[in-house]
């Protein structure tokens, strides 16, 4: 046994980068992924926000609720859908037994996430300044982007969560089923003032919320909770899908 | 691959640049102010330091201030900073009482729109319990902190047809002096914290309402004092006021036109310690001498005022036919009573034509100055001297103990009173309130879809969409013309239609007499008409130059904008594109009355098949 | 053949629920050779394979590969993995998906050596959605060799490939171990076993059931089945030797043994009406079935040592 051999390890950044660049690569070349992913968002928010706009307000609030339900997208797509189909093909086991560090493997799909954010921010600022005359501050217009997409960090916990527990089957359908309503009952889709009470109180408990209401802070359309309450709710989430997932991960005995 | 990616770079970081910004050269004042203050939080315990003082009455220059527990703890030069409260640096900044508006009538958003412009208290002169008690409820709470406090009359005095009926509420009214002592009992019942009447002598020469007796008036102030409750009249003529003072009633909530206050007047008031709420914004509003032109061009103003509250600045009265001259005599009354010593205190009158809540009340103030008074005094009048009439505790004042509601002003409002609506900062039982701007308001008014609105043969008032068909006549207004709905049938068919028939008699200055389609439930709500493009129906009349009246009212707001049709004798199809009524904000949409308007006499006209497109 | 070991099993046991999946086995694997695991279905080989790539965690016992722990990162980096997949990520490249594998290692083999190695060459540039089973097999084991391990687990690499293919990958095997690696491999082809393996263990229902070099083993398991018809009665063929394992199916008669040709002999001196004699080898499910039942008692001595 070479002992030399075996204290040396591999360039760590490295992994990083070719782990996101394949990933990335991957994904451009299935357009049939991609493009509904980014143009969901887009689609809706021209819909309402822009063509049955119902009030001068209405692009502006509704640009950010669509960035919010832009971002959760490829969230929960990347890591719900694509962990449950690489389970499903034994290549994440292949995965697991190489020597691949497992914080590679998120980071890739985190770069993904981030990247697909990004992407669909730019197209959702520019439908909004071109086509809904959406006007803010420079530093509002970047500092909405960065929670946008820092915002999506806690959509990739309960994607990884769903993507290790969801058979591969059934993934998509479910994580469909769970993005769409979540959306809509968050209030991403219409504003939640528009809701019954009862619809109202339901979103305070679901994460897109208060993901929204961060972001609305920033041009002062929010309902007015303290920005803790929407940072504890979003940290409380991430750390128990982290929590689940680890769980899922660890339950060893998946022969 | 990496110059690949610099050129992506370089091209969004372009686009960025070219993302579209407020016009605006400034940033709000609240985004400042988080760059300014490092993000410090100025609530519940802090400390404002070196700034120039007005407690409500006198001016301290550089001096501290601390607020502990929401309330002002200390007022000195240099106060210790023992707990390591957050200080806030005040220099050259001017610290007053939250202002109050002493004459509103408060509704809907009116509270939030005043704690908006810096009004921390509103004394209402006539709004329906249920609001008024909604807001009673936690007025002396501390976590009270993102509307006005509320003091209210609720209902006010007056009788059958007189002023204040005209709104289209059912208000109980007074006839005889018996009726007197129960209507204040059930007042106070509903919270009331003062009681307000409208009064116009026997002798008055302009007489528009019906008015309660003199009689009634005596017993009134009675009755009130009797239990414990102010009595204050709403009057337009010296005449009138004369009265009212000498019954002894506490103060008048308006001034008048007819004529200047003389020394007999000015000295009753002064041995009544009576006071007098002049309203000149609604009073210059009434002749078309408004400043709310003035108040909606201003940066400082304009931005933090809703969408409603723009359309409140911008509607006009109807022409009154009151001479110019009429505003300046109540301007020089002001001023006579201002130099006697008279208390003068500030109101809008607010949401009136050409007055909002908040903001009017800055425009008021510039009025007060203009006719006469100094900044001082005019501060005092909507600040400290409320306090000394009113039981309103310590508000208005910066006083050790009372709660911090307060305004930072950017600069000397002594030098020129127009800097009070430039706010750097308010304050609501201690918590700094976050001024909303236009940009964040949402509309959440239902969205009509098109569709058939009715063709008159299953119902006559019932509508497919909306709340159904109601007559409407200038009766609300205390007009007389009067109106009749009939269900008919069409020639040899038993498709039928609806029928108008009605007189347009002498009454109220502006007569009408028509229908109206309802759209909410009251004139609080409102629909969203952003997906109707058109309004069609069909119609003839019996006089081949009859003109009818479209009138499209907005949430709140009680001036139409009005589309003119001809009606010929034989039935024809009207298509009125809704981008014709061009003022009219179309998701704000209250109800649309089809009235024959103005032209005296009988008239008939027949509507079928009303649809939105 | 050098001897160190790099690899112990000690006494290892996995229970899923109360089923019982490997009971008590001990195993050490050499430096440098080849080890090949045969077993039926469910007889134990996957999870041994799971809890050596530390996919398992164990119910007692023992695993240790280079003095490390079963899963851990730095064990992962001496190791490859060959795995039965149903597919892998349809679009990358054949390219792409070595070059991240190598990127892993610390010290991988040249990228064109792998090429060779797996016999890739002309077909790096295409989707793995393209590639047929066989080439799929390559590329899966390109991955496993690419970064090379010390110690190399193949778990049915052949499945899918040519007769061809198949050779060029023993050879490749082959080559590797002449190199120094260690490999552990699955398999149900008995010649795939037979040609690689230094060693082969058998697994049945969770039990080392026979350990040895492939030519001790083929000793074992070169039981041929003896199949006729006779009317002769069942008691008279019974004489025909000890623990003779005779069975009935329909009009058939069916022994089995390893030494056919004896039988045979006596089988003619017993009865006079055979008819519709047929001889032929057995699958590797019945000398399993055999062995477990026949040698009980070999199970204990094969487990402790050979």
């Amino acid at each position: 046994m070479n002992t030399k051999t075996l204290s040396e390890k591999p360039n760590l950044l490295k992994i990083y980068i070719l782990e996101a660049k394949t990933e990335f690569m991957r994904l451009i070349r299935t357009p049939g992924f991609s493009i509904p992913t980014l143009l969901f968002p887009i689609m809706f928010y021209t819909f309402f926000g822009i063509v049955f706009s119902m009030s001068p307000a209405m692009p502006t609030y509704l640009m950010v609720t669509y960035g919010v339900f832009g971002v959760i997208g490829p969230a929960l797509f990347s890591f719900g859908v694509g962990i449950a189909v690489e389970r499903g093909q034994g290549w994440f086991n292949l995965k697991e037994v190489s020597p691949m560090p497992a914080s590679a493997y998120i980071f890739a799909r985190v770069a993904l996430t981030f990247i697909f954010s990004f992407v669909i921010i730019c197209l959702l600022y520019f439908m909004a300044a071109v086509f809904a005359d959406v006007q803010l501050y420079r530093s509002q217009w970047l500092l909405i982007a960065l929670i946008l997409i820092i915002g999506s960090l806690p959509f990739c916990a309960i994607g990884m969560y769903l993507g290790l527990s969801l058979k591969s089957s059934a993934a998509p359908a479910t994580v469909n089923l769970i993005y769409l309503p979540l959306g809509f009952l968050s209030g991403l889709w219409l504003p939640i003032t528009l809701f019954p009470e009862m619809m109202q109180s339901l979103a305070n408990l679901l994460p897109p919320y208060h993901l929204a209401q961060v972001a609305l802070k920033v041009i002062d359309m929010d309902v007015g909770d303290s920005i803790y309450l929407h940072l504890g709710v979003l940290a409380a989430y991430s750390i128990v899908f982290i929590l689940l997932a680890m769980k899922a991960y660890y339950k060893k005995d998946k022969s | 691959m990496k110059t690949k990616v610099l050129i992506i770079t370089a091209v969004i970081t372009g686009l960025f640049f070219l993302l579209p910004e407020p016009n605006e050269s400034i940033e709000p004042t609240d985004s400042n102010e988080q760059v300014d203050e490092n993000s410090q939080s100025f609530d519940q315990n802090f400390i404002i330091s070196k700034v120039r003082l007005f407690d409500g009455f006198k001016v301290f220059e550089e001096t501290d201030v601390l607020i502990e527990n929401n309330k002002i703890a200390n007022i000195a030069v240099n106060i210790e900073n023992k707990n390591n409260f957050p200080v806030l640096d005040a220099q050259g900044k001017t610290l007053i009482p939250g202002l109050i508006d002493a004459h509103t009538h408060a509704y809907g958003e009116a509270l939030e729109d005043a704690l908006n412009f810096g009004v921390t208290t509103e004394l209402d002169m006539f709004t329906m319990p249920a609001f008024a008690q909604d807001h009673f409820e936690n007025r002396d709470s501390v976590t009270n902190t993102n509307h006005a406090d509320l003091f209210s009359a609720t209902i006010l005095a007056t009788t059958t047809n007189g002023h204040g009926t005209q709104f289209g509420f059912d208000i109980p009214v007074l006839n005889h002096v018996d009726e007197v002592e129960g209507f204040v009992v059930e007042r106070i019942n509903d919270g009331a914290d003062f009681i307000k009447a409208v009064y116009n002598s026997e002798l008055a020469d302009r007489k528009h309402f019906p008015s309660v007796s003199y009689e009634v008036m005596v017993e009134l102030v009675e009755s009130a004092h009797k239990n414990n409750r102010m009595l204050v009249v709403h009057v337009d003529n010296l005449i009138s006021a004369k009265e009212v003072i000498n019954a002894g009633a506490d103060g008048i909530v308006h001034s008048f036109m007819d004529s200047v206050v003389d020394d007999e007047f000015i000295q009753s008031m002064l041995n009544n310690n009576a006071f007098v709420v002049p309203t000149l914004s609604v009073l210059a509003s009434a002749v078309q001498l408004s400043n709310a032109d003035e108040l909606l061009q201003n940066q400082n103003l304009s931005r933090f005022l809703s969408k409603q509250q723009k359309q409140q600045l911008d509607a006009k009265f109807p022409a009154f036919g009151i001479p110019e001259q009429g505003f300046r005599n109540a301007m020089e009354s002001v001023s006579l009573l201002a130099k006697a010593g008279v208390s003068i205190l500030a109101g809008s009158d607010a949401p009136n034509p050409g007055t909002t809540h908040g903001a009017t009340l800055h425009g008021e103030l510039m009025f007060l100055v203009k006719a006469g008074m100094t900044e001082q005094q005019v501060l005092h009048s909507a600040t400290g001297a409320v306090s000394e009439h009113f039981d309103v505790g310590l508000r208005g004042t910066l006083k050790t103990g009372a709660m911090a509601s307060m305004v930072l002003l950017n600069n000397n409002p002594f030098d020129d009173i127009t800097h009070t609506q430039n706010i750097a900062k308010i304050w609501k039982n201690g918590s700094s309130h976050k001024r909303t701007t236009l940009a964040n308001t949402v509309n959440n008014n239902s969205i009509i879809q098109p569709g058939l609105v009715s063709d008159f043969n299953a119902s006559l008032t019932e509508t497919q969409i909306g709340q159904g068909i109601i007559e409407s006549t200038d009766q609300m207004a205390g007009g007389k013309s009067t109106v009749e709905l009939n269900q008919k049938s069409h020639e040899n068919s038993e498709d039928s239609y609806l029928h108008v028939k009605g007189e347009i008699l002498k009454g109220f200055m502006y007569r009408w007499s028509g229908f109206s389609y309802m759209l909410s439930q009251d004139p609080t709500q409102a629909v969203n008409f952003s997906q109707i493009k058109q309004l069609t129906f069909d119609a003839k009349s019996i006089d081949a130059k009859q003109e009818l009246a479209l009138l499209l009212f907005e949430k709140g707001s009680f001036q139409p904008v009005t589309h003119m049709i001809k009606l010929s004798k034989e039935w024809q199809n009207h298509v009125v594109e809704l981008s014709q009524f061009k003022a009219a904000d179309l998701t704000e949409v209250s109800n649309i009355s089809f009235v024959i308007s103005q032209e005296l006499g009988e008239y008939e006209f027949m509507i079928d098949n009303i649809e939105l497109k | 053949m050098q001897h160190e070991h790099i690899a112990q099993i000690h006494q290892v046991s996995k229970k899923f629920d109360e089923n019982l999946a490997l009971d008590q086995v001990s195993l050490d694997i050499r430096s440098g050779e080849v080890l090949g695991i045969l077993g039926p279905n469910g007889a134990g080989k996957t999870t041994l394979i799971n809890l050596m790539l530390g996919r398992m965690a164990l119910t007692t016992g023992e695993v240790s590969i280079f003095g490390l722990k079963p899963g851990s990162i730095e064990l992962k980096r001496q190791c490859g993995a060959m795995l039965q997949l149903s597919g892998l990520p349809d679009m990358s490249t054949v390219k792409e998906h070595i070059e991240l594998f190598m990127s892993y290692y610390a010290n991988p083999f040249a990228y064109q050596k792998i090429i060779d190695l797996a016999g890739l060459a002309g077909i790096e540039d295409q989707y793995s959605k393209t590639l047929s089973g066989g080439q799929k097999q390559r590329l899966l084991f390109a991955l496993a060799i690419c970064g090379n391990p010390k110690l190399l687990f193949l778990d049915e690499p052949s499945v899918g490939m040519d007769i061809e293919t198949r050779k060029s990958l023993w050879h490749t095997i082959n080559e590797l171990k002449a190199n120094g690696t260690s490999v552990i491999l699955t398999t149900h082809y008995l010649e795939e076993a037979d040609q690689l393996s230094d060693r082969i263990i058998m697994l049945n229902q969770g039990k080392i059931i026979h350990q040895g070099t492939p030519d001790e083993i083929k000793a074992n398991i070169n039981t041929k089945k003896i199949r006729f018809i006779s009317s002769t009665p069942l008691a008279e063929l019974m004489s025909i030797g000890d623990k003779l394992k005779i069975t009935s199916s329909g009009k058939y008669y069916e022994i089995q043994s390893k030494d056919s040709s004896k039988i045979l002999r006596k089988l003619f001196q017993v009865s006079d009406d055979i008819q519709d004699l047929t001889v032929t080898g057995a699958a590797l499910e019945d000398a399993f079935i055999q062995l477990n039942q026949a040698n009980p008692m070999k199970t204990n001595a094969a487990g402790e040592e050979l």
